[in-house]
């Protein structure tokens, strides 16, 4: 065998080659005594059910999608009306403030888009922080799933909130399409939600907000005492905007994978299991 | 013949025949691998089994990198390792001996005229060896792989893989030296 | 239907909580005993497929629940041993929720929420917040939960922690009578729990499968081998640093001490009849815990 032979060179510096020979031979007495065809046959079978059935898989996921849409109605009851509440009143507050104040309403946009999402999220995780989790696993509609139903709800809300607000400051910031103002505030709310689900992925409810919110604070802050940041992102060039964008989208789908990875099977999220 | 490469997509796809013949192809050197390790014909089918599952469990994870040879005997060891590792297996080895012992005496005369004696002095002398020199020198006599590829599947340093080989080898040797008595003998059956 | 554990373990790191542990189970109840910290939890995630296997594989009529999905989560019930409930919910809500989680029809589900309530005695308080229950009536609604979909395998751990002597004798009627055509398994370390009603009880130690028996079989095991004798105290810490004790009581004669050994331990003890609490100490060298 030449296979062989050019194995053995390998061990030219370890040891002699006829000591090595001689070892060979000594092991090459040892048979094994093989299972007969029948028994391999029975593993095969076993086997069988392991191989995957991508034609149920591929009906399965679409069935899946159309449950969970139906399913986020269901979820609808079950988010606090104080969490919609309270992002109505801020978005009405944001608009009267910019109204009044005569800020610039692409700020306050930029600023605002992603919070009912950032604060959507503890709804999210609702089931999590009180201990629910294992109980929902063991369901027919499991975690993740119900994770994935209400952060639809969450993001359709988010995302309606900001369009309403982005007509009613239309008639102000007359020199740019709504496309552009759209662009706006959407790239920033990709990346800071992606950002926001990996977080809340890691840490506890309230920790997740602590940290959540003085990152939030800071980066407003930023956007509000130096113009000239904010202008940047304002100005900045609508291939960039979509570039940014792209990448944020792309973040967010991972960390959408993620979460359906981690809360599909306990011992990926023990670690932050919530004790009653 | 299909490489390995269009099998496991076959299989990705659905295709039990693919399986059949992926398996069929590695099924003995998977066995032999975890019969030598492990010394037990029971266990080591039920082990075999059991790395096949964790092969199909785990397919889709397959990307193709490097052979799928060296991922499948990864599994392998690494399957043997937590069996071996666990109490269980010091169990289960103390039964096995018990029921051998029976079987010894009751098989004696076929011993005698088989060259069953001088495979079973190789066992017990590979068996001795401790787990982490047993696994490069089964994986480089009997399956021929060169120790860059031990070093993959052991999930170790080459450098480490060559000293526990030679360390490996300097202990099968003086074991069979030891046995030169028996040595004697064994040539009057040969 | 064939419940089939085989070769199962459980690694975390370079800890086994589990390991390869094997069982057939079939219809009826099943009672797995041992201490804290001996894995039973790590084994009923296994069983609710809510944690993956190291190794093995769990077979449910010869299909791998792993591969089944919903098909098995259709038929199982899980009761964790620690769980939350959304406290402003009243029962009612909170079940009609985990009805829809269940895929239960809204029409089937709303019979369905008040036949559970029934049968864990919780129909009056039915339209209360669940922030003021009791943890006995938390519990039992945890149970409930479990119950909604009808399921042929249910698993409950610990069911019966932080329950108060009465509502256990309760909720050991209830198991007896839901058993029926399901695989109940039951995770305890208190066995007067399992007393009557468990088919057959496995005990688990430091994650292995010592022993699988019925209760009357564990029993014999132990017969003839507990004893009972009077002590003083000067001859009470070398008597338990020998033996394995179980009850001690004080009466006007010394200390009367119950100890679980092969052979008679000293001169004047004398045997008397063995209890589940004596199978408990026999095999994991702890007393057993008869109230919490």
């Amino acid at each position: 065998m030449a296979n062989r032979k050019k194995n053995t060179d390998e061990f030219v510096d370890m040891m002699e080659s006829k000591e090595f020979d001689e070892i060979e031979k000594k092991l090459n007495y040892y048979f094994v005594q093989y299972p007969d065809e029948h028994k391999i046959d029975a593993t095969i079978d076993t086997l069988r059910q392991y191989v995957p059935d991508k034609k149920k898989q591929s009906t399965k996921l679409v069935e899946r999608f159309w449950a969970l849409l139906k399913h986020s109605g269901r979820e609808f009851s079950l988010i606090s009306k104080s969490y919609w509440l309270s992002s109505i009143i801020l978005f009405i507050f944001g608009y009267l403030i910019t109204n009044y104040g005569a800020y610039n309403p692409l700020f306050t946009l930029v600023i605002l888009a992603p919070i009912p999402f950032i604060f959507g999220l503890i709804e999210v995780f609702k089931g999590r922080e009180q201990g629910l989790l294992e109980m929902e696993m063991a369901c027919k509609f499991s975690a993740h799933e119900i994770m994935l139903s209400r952060m639809l709800l969450v993001g359709v809300f988010n995302i309606t909130l900001n369009t309403m607000l982005t007509i009613g400051f239309l008639p102000q910031v007359e020199t740019i399409s709504i496309l552009e103002i759209l662009l706006v505030w959407f790239t920033p709310f990709t990346i800071f939600a992606a950002f926001a689900l990996w977080l809340s992925m890691k840490f506890r409810g309230a920790v997740f907000v602590m940290t959540f919110l003085s990152l939030w604070v800071s980066f407003s802050a930023l956007v509000v005492s130096y113009p000239a940041w904010g202008n940047f992102i304002l100005n900045m060039h609508i291939a960039f905007h979509f570039l940014f964008m792209g990448i944020g989208i792309i973040m967010f789908v991972i960390q959408m994978k993620q979460l359906v990875k981690k809360y599909y099977y306990y011992e990926e999220v023990g670690n932050i299991e919530v004790t009653h | 013949m299909p490489t390995d490469k269009e099998l496991i997509e076959e299989i990705k796809n659905g295709s039990q025949a693919a399986m059949e013949v992926l398996v069929e192809k590695y099924y003995r050197s998977i066995f032999a691998y975890v019969y030598r390790k492990l010394g037990d014909y029971h266990l080591s089918y039920d082990m075999t089994q059991e790395v096949f599952i964790k092969v199909m469990k785990s397919i889709h994870n397959y990307k193709h990198r490097g052979s799928f040879k060296h991922w499948l005997f990864r599994i392998a060891v690494n399957q043997c390792r937590d069996y071996f590792r666990s109490s269980k297996f010091k169990q289960s080895r103390e039964e096995r001996e018990l029921v051998n012992a029976v079987k010894d005496k009751k098989e004696d005369i076929w011993y005698q005229l088989s060259k069953k004696i001088q495979s079973d002095k190789v066992k017990e002398a590979i068996l001795q060896l401790p787990d982490y020199q047993r696994e490069p020198i089964i994986l480089r006599f009997y399956h021929d792989l060169k120790i860059k590829e031990i070093a993959y599947i052991t999930n170790s340093k080459e450098a480490t893989v060559k000293s526990r080989l030679r360390q490996g080898i300097e202990k099968l040797r003086k074991n069979f030296k030891g046995g030169d008595k028996d040595g004697e003998q064994e040539k009057e059956y040969r | 239907m064939r419940l089939l554990i085989d070769n199962v373990s459980k690694k975390f790191k370079d800890k086994w909580a589990i390991k390869y542990f094997s069982a057939e189970l079939t219809e009826g109840v099943y009672a797995l005993l041992g201490p804290n910290g001996a894995g039973k939890t790590t084994l009923m995630r296994m069983l609710a497929d809510i944690s993956m296997p190291s190794t093995g594989r769990i077979l449910l009529n010869d299909k791998d629940i792993s591969l089944m999905g919903d098909d098995y989560r259709d038929i199982l019930g899980y009761l964790p041993q620690e769980f939350g409930l959304y406290k402003n919910f009243t029962a009612v809500r909170f079940l009609m929720y985990f009805a829809s989680l269940k895929g239960l029809d809204k029409k089937f589900a709303i019979d369905k929420v008040e036949e559970v309530l029934d049968l864990v005695n919780l129909t009056k308080d039915r339209k209360r917040k669940i922030g003021t229950f009791s943890g006995g009536m938390k519990r039992r609604l945890g149970i409930a939960q479990a119950l909604l979909n009808d399921p042929k395998i249910l698993i409950v751990d610990e069911p019966t922690a932080g329950l108060d002597p009465q509502e256990r004798i309760r909720f050991r009627n209830l198991l007896s009578e839901i058993a029926g055509d399901r695989i109940v398994f039951l995770s305890t370390h208190i066995v007067s729990d399992i007393e009557y009603i468990a088919k057959e009880v496995l005990l688990l130690k430091q994650g292995e499968l010592i022993q699988r028996s019925t209760l009357g079989n564990l029993l014999e095991q132990v017969k003839g081998k507990v004893w009972s004798v009077n002590v003083t105290q000067a001859v009470l810490p070398e008597i338990q640093r020998q033996f394995k004790i179980g009850n001690i009581q004080r009466n006007e004669s010394g200390i009367e001490c119950r100890i679980v050994h092969d052979e008679k331990p000293v001169e004047n003890a004398v045997a008397v009849h063995a209890t589940l609490e004596d199978v408990y100490l026999y095999f994991f060298d702890k007393g057993a815990i008869k109230d919490v």
